[in-house]
């Protein structure tokens, strides 16, 4: 019997040495908020962590120390205009447009605007920022629409898909 | 959604994602010793682990404290390997020093240290209202939590009874003699990957 248990420490031994390589653990999030500007124009201020942000827009597989995006950054536009969408009602896709983008410690601000729609009610957002570098990213939005706050949570597994605003 | 149930969907994932098993090792160090019978204990030290994980995540996230991650970080599989040794060494905990007491005040000192490892990312994002977030994270990680521990609870019933039917004769008449061997084994287990995990994660 005790054969039996050594073999069996040993072999959970050698699985504990050969188990994955150490996450730390992350929590892949960013955080959005979905206003609406005095103008009617939609504003969407997205936080980020700025590695993952500059090292996706760079197209990277790895985290890097890139340099922070700015407004007039094609690659950062375009980026966005992949991942983040707004569309109305009718479904018509709302024009984003960068309009600021600032950093603070670890954390890039980009600020998006859109103008008008004709009705913010049943207006949807996709939000899949940086889907493309974590399986367990979740995007939180938090919109402030006519005095009324939600908090909508996008994910990798649910794919692209647009939720109401 | 509602802000609060978010953020506890948010801790909820965190806690239960099996990619970062750095938590979920530590619980089942933690309950790797324990009996079915013996549950109120569990649940005592995982409430301990709560207690403590809530007030470094509090602090940090407020900043009130701020520690270097990659310190945090090492520190958390030492939690780890400190726990499963402390179930291969101690086996008479009635006659251990504080008695049954010490093990919730350790898993709550330990949760000192996996709260600010859950703090590090929130303080950065959360700069402004906190209070919610910060609830509904700690509501999450703490069912999620109840649930790993109900899992290994189950899983922990299963391997005393596969231990005890493949064991011989002289074995099968001393079941204490299953859970030490589980306990062994979850506690070896347990140890050898979290102390590759602390020499990956050495800062020095």
């Amino acid at each position: 019997m005790w054969r039996w248990v050594i073999l069996t420490l040993a072999g959970l031994t050698a699985l504990g040495v050969l188990a994955p390589r150490a996450y730390s653990h992350p929590l892949h999030t960013t955080l959005t908020e979905v206003t609406v500007a005095p103008d009617g124009g939609v504003q969407i201020v997205l936080r980020a962590f700025i590695d993952d942000f500059s090292a996706a827009i760079a197209g990277n597989t790895r985290t890097v120390r890139a340099p922070v995006p700015t407004p007039s950054d094609t690659a950062a536009a375009r980026y966005l205009a992949r991942t983040v969408g707004l569309t109305d009602a009718a479904g018509r896709s709302a024009a984003l447009v960068v309009t600021n983008v600032r950093r603070t410690g670890d954390l890039v601000w980009v600020t998006l605007r859109a103008p008008a729609l004709r009705t913010v009610s049943g207006a949807r957002l996709t939000n899949r920022v940086l889907f493309d570098r974590y399986d367990d990213q979740v995007n939180i939005v938090q919109t402030s629409i006519s005095g009324r706050r939600q908090t909508l949570l996008f994910t990798k597994r649910e794919g692209a898909v647009a939720k109401s605003i | 959604m509602s802000e609060l149930i978010a953020f506890a969907t948010l801790g909820f994932r965190h806690i239960t994602d099996p990619r970062g098993a750095d938590h979920i090792l530590f619980l089942l160090a933690l309950a790797a010793i324990y009996r079915f019978r013996d549950w109120r204990e569990c649940v005592k030290v995982v409430t301990a682990f709560t207690v403590g994980h809530s007030i470094t995540l509090a602090l940090a996230v407020t900043g009130a404290l701020v520690m270097p991650s990659a310190i945090i970080e090492f520190l958390i599989p030492v939690t780890i390997v400190a726990t499963a040794l402390e179930n291969l060494i101690v086996r008479d905990r009635s006659t251990a020093i504080w008695g049954r007491r010490y093990r919730p005040v350790f898993a709550a000192v330990f949760g000192l240290v996996h709260g600010a490892g859950f703090a590090n990312y929130l303080r950065s994002l959360f700069v402004d209202r906190l209070a919610i977030p910060l609830l509904g994270f700690n509501l999450g990680l703490e069912a999620g939590q109840l649930i790993v521990i109900a899992i290994a609870f189950l899983s922990f019933v299963a391997l005393d009874r596969v231990i005890t039917v493949a064991s011989s004769a002289s074995w099968r008449s001393m079941p204490e003699r299953a859970v030490r061997l589980r306990t062994l084994g979850v506690s070896v287990l347990v140890m050898s990957v979290a102390a590759r995990w602390m020499l990956e994660r050495f800062p020095w």
